[in-house]
């Protein structure tokens, strides 16, 4: 299910939170509003970190990570890194990347298998995309907009792009990505969809002026509908017990 | 069926080029395995297995007709991987993220950021060999080779039904085999053979006749036409409609009474099997049954002009309705036509409501509801087909072998998870203790029954696993695990009559044995009393042959003493002084010494015989028993050997003397 929420009167929480697979990190200082909203939706199945990163509030777009690794920009402190260790699960890789474009969350989008980044991001960045996150990695551009991940925001179930994006386009990343694709907006007709949403496998956060339209196609394209982690297993073990046999 | 829709898409109602650009598969899967996005697939396995995609290549120009060839042309890739950026199509996923890696891409996207138009590939070659500030390696920028496979790989089991992927949709439209294809033919990629090469041609399909005959469907400039032809029971049913709009062109219905009323069957066809009825209502039926012909032959030479321009004609006339289509010299249609097709599914008496209801039925265009398609990829992939997305007449040939083995194992994939309960397609109530039951495999009975299997649980038939239990030892099982827990399930409604525990198992057992050892000592007496009967038989044997013998004796002694007393009559008849009286008297006498010998050697022959087997001498004179000599004289004790004895009582005596003597001796004691 989708939730609308607000972080201190901006309907921006993709900025101030991140949510992934197997952890959501949420700004620290916020309302505790905020962060219970997550906490109530989250807590029994994946932790949620209060953090900051580089002292700053907005690490939704200064970090970028899912199930396998977070990628954090140079500036993070060590004591946010030791911080963001010791709360997220041992499986989950945290790394410190010396990259110009220090937005990662802005140039970096992804899912558990596939990324697009920045046209202009370094080869180095790249490498440590691949192998922190364990991803393909495309350098790619949605709908003239380098800003990947700003402009779209996708897991491993569906995506939403720009609604500018031209059907070939999505039909290119679709098929690129391997998951089903929809230009459309969040916040009653924002096109920032990484600022205005966050989304995991099974639930997502998107900002208080999220229309019910804009909702519902949320919930269809990201297939949110009758999704719990439950669920997720569930199908897990019917495609397995399926190729098994 | 569904009733004629308005709004259901038809091959009527389908625009002009309406499969322009579409993919064509024989088989369902491969119309499924379009490269579907990636589910939340944690195993990794998501993006592989995606590749099966068949593209059709371009038409390669084929000789045929220009317009054909050109259409032929615009068949662009429907479902593809293409850089809409770099104006390059892939045939593969791999291929496709290649080449998004390469620096040929990279360099395209950087340019169109910049304003600028991509390159082609040459262009990006020339630029990267002249400035290298440019392009920062070309080492990675592999060259697409664009090395079509000109053949559609259409594979699979022959089905009713072709799947068909439109060029601007994700739908896959599924279309009776039948309009495209005559039973006859193979169409490429089925696992198929054809009879035969006709002198009408190859019966195997080339791609681009298939294409051809597919654009030909929707293609509103030709006027085409579909015949329909329903004939069964003294029924038949005619509609010529036109097969661009679906309109109405002709129509016409006989019903003549050919069918015999209760007993079933045409009367020509009663006639066949050997005794003709004379009846009235026969020769109706018979007269009838020409008449039908007459008109339905009548019918179809009035339209012929249909029939010559006719795209498919679609039969249904079963066995000896055929003969009337195409049976006898002047024939109205030929079998080898291949125009000619199956109705793929079951008709109803032919009328014209049902003429519509076909033509309705097979310009259908049912598409696949993706979405559905993927959820039964998933979740109801255990289940096998997702029953919800198969039309309901859609007769296609599932191997049965397969889905057996897949239920099999289906079975021992849900007994892993723990469910004792197994859905099986057949029988939902079938559980694992049933087989067991039914095979009396009493080892996994008990397993089963230890790990909580319910035996209350009834299958389709609506017994459950005790009664399908096959022996005793089986139903021995489910009474002990009664014994141990009474109370764990509804006994009664399992059918397990009552408990069996070990006293009363020991009972049983020490009752057996009582029953087993009665038996035998039974069977050892049994045995004794023949082994008695048949010694007691041998025994009677011996003494009849010993009674005959003496009897045989004796009658020789008789004749012998008939003899003597002829003799002695003859001697008396003869002058007791003469010569002759002499003779015969001594011949007489010699005659009864012979006689008497033959007697005396007689008993002491059956005496000998007495004294060898004393057992069986109760039945012998009782002579013996008073004196156990007996060939003694019971007075004087002198031997009787020789001698013809004097009997008194069971005394024998050799002389009066001795008798008198006796006898005066046992009445004074």
């Amino acid at each position: 299910m989708a939730t609308r929420a607000q972080f201190e009167n901006s309907n921006e929480i993709g900025v101030f939170s991140k949510l992934t697979n197997a952890y959501c990190l949420v700004a620290i200082g916020g309302s505790e509003n905020f962060y219970s909203t997550f906490e109530s939706e989250l807590a029994d199945v994946i932790p949620v970190v209060k953090v900051s990163i580089a002292g700053t509030r907005v690490i939704g777009r200064m970090c970028v990570g899912n199930k396998n690794g977070l990628l954090l920009p140079q500036a993070t402190t060590d004591q946010e890194l030791l911080h963001i260790r010791n709360c997220l699960p041992d499986s989950v890789v945290v790394q410190r990347v010396d990259e110009r474009l220090s937005a990662l969350g802005n140039c970096i989008a992804c899912n558990d298998y596939v990324s697009l980044i920045h046209t202009d991001l370094d080869r180095e960045t790249e490498e440590l995309i691949a192998d922190v996150l364990g991803v393909e990695v495309f350098r790619q551009t949605i709908a003239g907009n380098i800003l990947v991940g700003s402009y779209s925001q996708f897991t491993n179930r569906g995506g939403l792009v720009h609604p500018h994006t031209s059907i070939e386009d999505l039909d290119e990343l679709s098929s690129l990505l391997q998951v089903p694709l929809v230009a459309g907006t969040v916040n009653r007709g924002s096109e920032v969809i990484g600022a205005g949403l966050v989304v995991n496998d099974w639930t997502a956060f998107c900002g208080l002026d999220t229309t019910a339209t804009e909702l519902s196609v949320i919930e269809s394209v990201f297939k949110l509908r009758d999704a719990q982690p439950s669920n997720i297993v569930n199908e897990m073990r019917a495609s397995l017990i399926d190729t098994m046999s | 069926m569904a009733p004629p829709d308005a709004t259901a898409p038809t091959l009527f109602t389908a625009p002009q080029g309406f499969f322009d650009g579409a993919l064509l598969f024989t088989h369902r899967a491969q119309a499924t395995a379009i490269p579907k996005p990636v589910s939340d697939s944690d195993l990794g396995l998501g993006l592989q297995g995606l590749h099966l995609q068949v593209k059709k290549p371009q038409e390669p120009v084929s000789g045929s007709d220009d317009a054909d060839s050109k259409v032929g042309a615009e068949e662009v890739l429907l479902q593809s991987w293409n850089c809409h950026g770099c104006r390059a199509v892939f045939q593969s996923l791999e291929e496709q993220r290649a080449h998004f890696k390469s620096d040929f891409h990279k360099f395209n996207v950087k340019r169109k950021l910049a304003g600028k138009e991509a390159l082609n590939e040459d262009e990006f070659e020339e630029v990267a060999q002249g400035d290298d500030d440019d392009v920062s390696s070309i080492s990675g920028s592999d060259t697409e080779t664009e090395a079509e496979d000109n053949r559609v790989s259409l594979q699979g089991p022959r089905s009713n039904h072709l799947y068909i992927k439109l060029k601007d949709s994700e739908n896959v439209v599924m279309l009776w085999r039948c309009l495209l294809a005559a039973d006859k033919e193979v169409l490429p990629g089925e696992k198929w053979y054809a009879a035969d090469e006709t002198a009408a041609g190859s019966l195997n399909l080339k791609e681009d006749e298939v294409l051809r005959r597919l654009r030909a469907l929707t293609n509103r400039e030709k006027n085409s036409v579909w015949v329909i032809l329903l004939a069964a029971g003294g029924h038949f049913a005619g509609l010529v409609l036109n097969s661009q709009d679906g309109s109405v062109l002709g129509h016409q219905t006989f019903h003549r009474y050919v069918v015999r009323a209760k007993a079933g069957g045409r009367q020509s066809a009663k006639d066949a099997s050997g005794r003709a009825p004379q009846s009235a209502g026969a020769s109706l039926r018979r007269y009838n049954e020409q008449a039908l012909q007459k008109d339905i032959r009548e019918l179809l030479t009035s339209w012929s002009e249909h029939l010559k321009v006719a795209s498919h004609v679609f039969v249904y006339a079963p066995s000896s309705n055929a003969q009337t289509l195409f049976g006898g010299e002047n024939a109205v249609l030929d079998r080898n036509d291949r125009r000619i097709r199956r109705i793929p599914f079951t008709t109803r008496r032919p009328t014209m409501k049902e003429a519509k209801r076909i033509s309705y039925l097979l310009s259908l265009l049912q598409s696949l509801d993706l979405d559905a398609l993927e959820k039964s990829d998933g979740v109801g992939a255990l289940r096998g087909e997702d029953s919800s997305n198969v039309p309901p007449q859609s007769g296609k040939p599932i191997d049965k072998k397969k889905l057996k083995s897949r239920q099999v194992e289906s079975n021992a994939a849900v007994e892993q998870v723990g469910d004792s309960r197994v859905g099986l397609e057949e029988d939902p109530g079938l559980t694992p203790l049933h087989v067991a039951a039914k095979a009396g495999d009493t080892e996994k009975v008990m397993k089963l029954l230890e790990e909580g299997a319910d035996p209350c649980l009834k299958d389709k038939g609506g017994k459950n696993p005790y009664t399908l239990a096959k022996d005793k030892e089986t139903r021995n099982i489910f009474r002990r695990y009664m014994a141990q827990h009474p109370d764990k399930w509804d006994w009664h409604a399992a059918s397990v009559p009552s408990p069996l525990t070990d006293e009363l198992e020991a009972a049983q057992t020490a009752k057996q044995a009582e029953k087993d050892a009665k038996r035998k000592a039974k069977e050892k007496e049994r045995k004794k009393l023949k082994k008695a009967e048949e010694k007691a038989k041998q025994a009677q044997a011996e003494a009849k042959a010993a009674e005959e013998a003496a009897k045989a004796v004796a009658a020789s002694v008789r004749y012998d003493k008939d003899r003597v007393k002829e003799m002695f009559k003859i001697a008396k008849a003869l002058d007791p002084k003469s010569k002759e009286y002499q003779e015969a008297k001594l011949k007489a006498q010699a005659q009864e010494r012979e006689t008497r010998a033959a007697a005396a050697e007689f008993r002491l022959r059956s005496l000998s015989s007495a004294n060898q087997k004393p057992a069986s001498s109760s039945s012998t004179d009782s002579g013996s028993t008073s004196s156990p000599l007996q060939n003694v004289c019971s007075c004087c004790q002198a031997s009787l050997a020789g001698k013809v004895p004097f009997t008194r009582y069971s005394y024998q005596y050799c002389s009066t003397t001795c008798v008198r003597v006796h006898k005066m001796a046992l009445e004074e004691e």
